[in-house]
C-alpha cells in the first residue's frame, strides 16, 4: 500500500515537473518563434516580390524550421537552471495541498506517504493567453506568408519616365526640318544619334546633372545651327535677289531709281556685283560647311548658279530657287517656334522662374532699382512695451506695489550695547523649512496633517 | 544522529498537550489561540512576553498554567524601586559557629515558572538582572554561580498603556523572549460566559494535568521532531528578509537576530508536536512568524510616521517570501 502510494506520488511529481519544465521552455520559445515567424514572413514577401525561384522559397522554409529547432535548443539551455525536479514538485505540492510537508518528509525517509487518492491535482493549468495566443500569431504570420499574393505585375513595374524637355524639343526640331526637307539627312541623322545616345542611358541617369547638361548643350547647339541655317538661307535669298536685280540693270533695264538704290556712295555697279558674287560664294561655303547643311539637291542647284551669269536663269528657275529657300527659312522658323524660346519673354520667365534644380534654373530675378530709396523707417525712434505680463523678461517692470513693512516702531528691542551680537541664530519654523532635506520635510508635513 | 519522533509518539504527545490546552481553555475563556501559543512557547523552552490591557487574564493564565503542570511557580511584581537583588537573591551575613559569613539567600528567580508581572515598570538595571537567568539559566552573585532548576520559564507581562513611569524593555532583553503575544479583549459571548461562570475573588479549581517530568519529556520530544531542510531554508529566508537591503527605502532599522531563527525553528517543531505531526512545516513557520519576529524588528522612523507596525511588516515579509524559491512560468498558471 505504502509503496504503491509512494509510486503514485513520485509519478505525479515527475509528470508535474515535466509540465513545468516544458512550460519554462515554451515561455522562451514562443516569443522567439513569433519573432522568427515575422522575419521569415517578411523574407518570403521579399522573395515573392522579387520573383525569385521556388528553390529560394523552399530554402527559406528550411531556414525557418532550422531556426525553430535552434530556438528550442536555446530555450532548453536558457531555462535549465529553473527546471523543477521531483523534490521541488513535492515541496510545491506540500504547500498547495496543505500537507504540512508530509510529502517532502516522506521523500526524505521520515514518516509515511499521505494517501494519494485523497488529494486533488497539482492545480497547474496551461495559460491559454500565453500559449494559444502566440501559436495563433505564428500560424497567422506563416499563413499570410503562404497565402497573401505579394507578386507585383510587370505592368505596374513598368512606369513611364518623362524624358528631359530639351531632348523632346530637339526631336521636334528634327521632325520639322525633316518635313521641309531642307537640311541634309545625314546631318539630321547625326543629331538624332546624339539624342539617342542620351536616351540610351539608364532611365535612372536621365536626370543626372551630366545628362541634363549634355541635353541642354545639344539643344543649344542645334538651336544655334538652325538659326545659322536660317540666317544663311535668308542671306542666300537676298543675295540671289540682289544679284538678279543688278544684272538686269547692268544689261540696260530702264530703272534708274532702282539703280540709285544699289549705287550708293562711290561704288560702281561693277564693284557691287563683284562683292555680291563674292558674298554668294561665302554663303554657299557657310551653307555647305555648317552643322546643318542644306540637302545635296538644293546645294547642287545653288552651286550651279554662276553669280555673273544669273541672267541666264529662267524666271521659273529663279522662282523655284526662291521658293525652296523661302521654305527652308520657314522650316527653320517653325522648328524654332516650337520650343520654349519662341514664347514671349514674360511667359518664358514665368515658366522657368525659380525652377532651379539640376537644370540650374534661370537664376534670380533681375534687380530693379527705383530712383528713390525705400524708406524703412529705421531712423525713427519708437518705444516698445510688453503688454503680456505672463512672459516677462529680465528687467521688465510688471507693476508697482505701494506698501509698508509691518513693523511696530514702539517695540522694545532690549538693551543693546555697542559691539554685542543681537541674534544668535535661527529657530522654530525657519529650521525645518530651511535646514531639513525634502524627504524630512514631507515626512513632517504628513505627520502634522 | 537524532532519532526522529514516530507517528505514535507524536499522537500520544499531542493528546497530552491538547488536554492541557483544554484545561486552560476551561479556565481562561476566549483565549484559545493565546493559550496554544503559550504552550508552544513552553515546549520550545522559550520565555514569553504577554502584552495587553489590565484585566484580560494574563496573570490568571500564567497562574493556571503553573497549577496545571505542577511547576514551582513564583511571581515577581515589578515596580520602579525593585532592585536586582530582590530578584536574584542577596548574600546575607550570618553567624555560624562563632564565624560570620555571607550566605546566599535565593531570590524569586529560583523557580520553574516565573511570572514577571508588569516587567516594564522596573528600572533597566533590574530588568537586566533577568538577562543572565533567562539566557544561561543561572545567576551570578558575588562571583558565585547559582544554577536555576530545569525547566525554567519566564512569562512576563506588560501593559501597553500608562506608559508614564515605565521603562521600555531594551532590545537585548526583548530578544531573550521567544514570543511576544498580544492579549486581546474578549467578545460579548465570552464576556457573558465569564460573568456566568466566575465569581469575583474566588479562584477557579484547576486540575493538575501533568508534572515536571511530563513537561521535560514533551520538551525532549520536541527536539526529535523532524525539521526538513526546506523549512529551515524558509526560516532563514524570512529572517534574512527582515534586514532590508536598501537603506533608503527601508522601513526597518534593525532586523531579527539569528536567535530569532532558532526560536522560529523551535516554535515550529513544538507546534508540529502540538498538532500530532512528526515534522515541522511551512504552515508552522507562517503561524509563528509574527509572535517570534514582531518584537525583534526595530522600525525606521519613516515606518512609524507612516503608521506601520512590526506586525504589518512581518505580514508583508510572509507575503513576499515564497515557500518555493523557484517560480513558475507565465505559460502555466496556478488555479486555487
Amino acid at each position: 500500500m505504502s509503496e504503491c502510494t509512494q509510486k503514485n506520488w513520485l509519478t505525479t511529481a515527475k509528470r508535474i515537473a515535466w509540465k513545468i519544465n516544458f512550460a519554462w521552455c515554451l515561455s522562451t520559445f514562443l516569443p522567439g518563434a513569433i519573432i522568427t515567424s515575422g522575419i521569415t514572413t517578411c523574407l518570403i514577401f521579399i522573395v515573392k516580390r522579387n520573383g525569385l525561384s521556388v528553390v529560394g522559397l523552399v530554402l527559406l522554409w528550411c531556414l525557418f524550421y532550422c531556426l525553430l529547432v535552434g530556438l528550442a535548443i536555446l530555450s532548453y539551455f536558457k531555462n535549465r537552471t529553473r527546471f523543477y525536479d521531483t523534490r521541488d514538485v513535492l515541496i510545491r505540492l506540500d504547500d498547495r495541498l496543505k500537507l504540512n510537508n508530509r510529502l517532502y518528509s516522506a521523500y526524505q525517509g521520515v514518516g509515511e506517504w499521505p494517501g494519494y487518492e485523497e488529494y486533488e491535482s497539482s492545480g497547474l493549468v496551461w495559460s491559454p493567453r500565453h500559449i494559444v495566443g502566440p501559436i495563433l500569431m505564428i500560424l497567422l504570420l506563416m499563413g499570410s506568408a503562404i497565402w497573401i499574393p505579394f507578386y507585383i505585375s510587370e505592368e505596374t513595374t513598368q512606369y513611364s519616365l518623362e524624358e528631359p524637355i530639351s531632348w523632346t524639343e530637339v526631336d521636334s526640331w528634327i521632325d520639322t526640318l525633316k518635313t521641309y526637307e531642307i537640311v541634309d539627312k545625314d546631318a539630321l541623322n547625326k543629331l538624332e544619334k546624339q539624342i539617342e545616345m542620351l536616351r540610351n542611358q539608364p532611365q535612372d541617369s536621365w536626370y543626372n546633372h551630366s545628362s541634363l547638361e549634355g541635353g541642354d548643350r545639344l539643344r543649344e547647339q542645334a538651336k544655334m545651327s538652325i538659326e545659322a541655317l536660317e540666317r544663311n538661307l535668308e542671306l542666300a535669298q537676298n543675295t540671289l535677289l540682289t544679284i538678279n536685280q543688278l544684272q538686269k540693270l547692268s544689261l540696260g533695264d530702264d530703272n534708274t531709281s532702282m539703280l540709285d538704290t544699289f549705287t550708293k556712295g562711290d561704288k560702281s555697279l561693277e564693284e557691287i556685283l563683284k562683292k555680291s558674287a563674292s558674298d554668294w560664294k561665302k554663303i554657299l561655303d557657310n551653307l555647305s560647311n555648317s552643322d546643318l547643311s542644306v540637302n545635296s539637291k538644293l546645294m547642287e542647284q545653288l552651286k550651279s548658279i554662276d553669280p555673273n551669269q544669273l541672267k541666264q536663269l529662267s524666271k521659273e528657275q529663279l522662282a523655284d530657287l526662291q521658293k525652296q529657300l523661302a521654305e527652308g527659312i520657314e522650316g527653320c522658323e517653325i522648328s524654332l517656334s516650337e520650343g520654349l524660346d519662341s514664347k514671349d519673354a514674360s511667359t518664358l520667365l514665368l515658366a522657368t522662374m525659380g525652377s532651379g534644380g539640376v537644370s540650374e534654373g534661370p537664376g534670380s530675378l533681375p534687380i530693379q532699382l527705383n530712383s528713390e530709396p525705400t524708406s524703412l523707417g529705421s531712423t525713427k525712434i519708437e518705444s516698445v512695451s510688453n503688454k503680456d505680463t505672463s512672459k516677462p523678461i529680465l528687467g521688465d517692470q510688471l507693476g508697482y506695489i505701494k506698501g509698508e513693512h509691518d513693523i511696530n516702531p514702539n517695540a522694545y528691542n532690549g538693551p543693546a550695547n555697542a559691539g554685542n551680537i543681537k541674534e544668535m541664530g535661527k529657530g522654530g519654523e525657519t529650521v525645518w523649512r530651511e535646514s531639513l532635506d525634502p524627504n524630512e520635510k514631507n515626512l513632517l508635513k504628513r505627520y502634522f496633517k | 544522529m537524532i532519532k526522529h519522533i514516530s507517528e505514535s509518539e507524536s499522537t500520544a504527545a499531542s493528546k497530552k498537550i491538547y488536554k492541557l490546552a483544554d484545561t486552560l481553555n476551561s479556565t481562561i475563556f476566549g483565549q484559545k489561540n493565546l493559550i496554544e501559543n503559550v504552550i508552544i512557547g513552553l515546549l520550545a523552552r522559550g520565555h514569553i512576553l504577554l502584552e495587553g490591557l489590565p484585566g484580560l487574564g494574563k496573570t490568571e493564565l500564567v497562574k493556571s498554567l503553573a497549577k496545571c503542570i505542577q511547576l514551582d511557580h513564583k511571581r515577581i511584581q515589578f515596580t520602579p524601586d525593585l532592585l536586582p537583588g530582590d530578584i536574584t537573591g542577596n548574600p546575607v551575613l550570618q553567624e555560624n559557629e562563632g564565624k560570620r559569613e555571607f550566605v546566599f539567600q535565593k531570590g524569586p528567580i529560583f523557580g520553574n515558572l516565573i511570572l514577571a508581572d508588569e516587567i516594564n515598570r522596573a528600572s533597566p538595571k533590574t530588568q537586566s538582572a533577568m538577562l543572565e537567568a533567562m539566557q544561561e539559566q543561572h545567576v551570578t552573585v558575588m562571583g558565585e554561580v547559582h544554577q536555576i532548576a530545569d525547566p525554567f520559564f519566564v512569562l512576563a507581562t506588560q501593559n501597553p498603556i500608562e506608559l508614564e513611569g515605565t521603562y521600555p524593555l531594551p532590545e537585548a532583553q526583548l530578544d531573550r523572549f521567544l514570543f511576544k503575544l498580544n492579549v486581546y479583549r474578549n467578545d460579548v459571548s465570552t464576556l457573558e460566559k465569564i460573568v456566568n461562570e466566575r465569581e469575583m475573588g474566588i479562584e477557579p479549581n484547576i486540575d493538575s494535568i501533568m508534572n515536571k517530568n511530563d513537561i521535560l519529556e514533551l520538551i525532549a520530544l520536541v527536539h526529535r521532531v523532524y525539521l526538513p531542510d526546506v523549512v529551515a531554508n524558509y526560516i532563514a529566508r524570512i529572517v534574512d528578509a527582515t534586514h532590508e537591503k536598501d537603506p533608503n527605502s527601508s522601513l526597518i532599522k534593525f532586523g531579527a537576530s539569528p536567535r530569532a531563527a532558532l526560536g522560529l525553528a523551535a516554535g515550529a517543531k513544538a507546534r508540529a508536536l502540538l498538532n500530532g505531526r512528526i515534522n515541522a512545516s511551512f504552515e508552522d513557520v507562517k503561524a509563528l512568524a509574527k509572535p517570534v519576529l514582531q518584537h525583534r524588528i526595530i522600525l525606521d522612523y519613516r515606518a512609524k510616521l507612516d503608521g506601520k507596525t512590526t506586525s504589518m511588516i512581518v505580514d508583508s515579509i510572509l507575503k513576499k517570501i515564497p515557500v518555493n524559491q523557484q517560480g513558475i512560468p507565465a505559460t502555466i498558471k496556478d488555479v486555487n
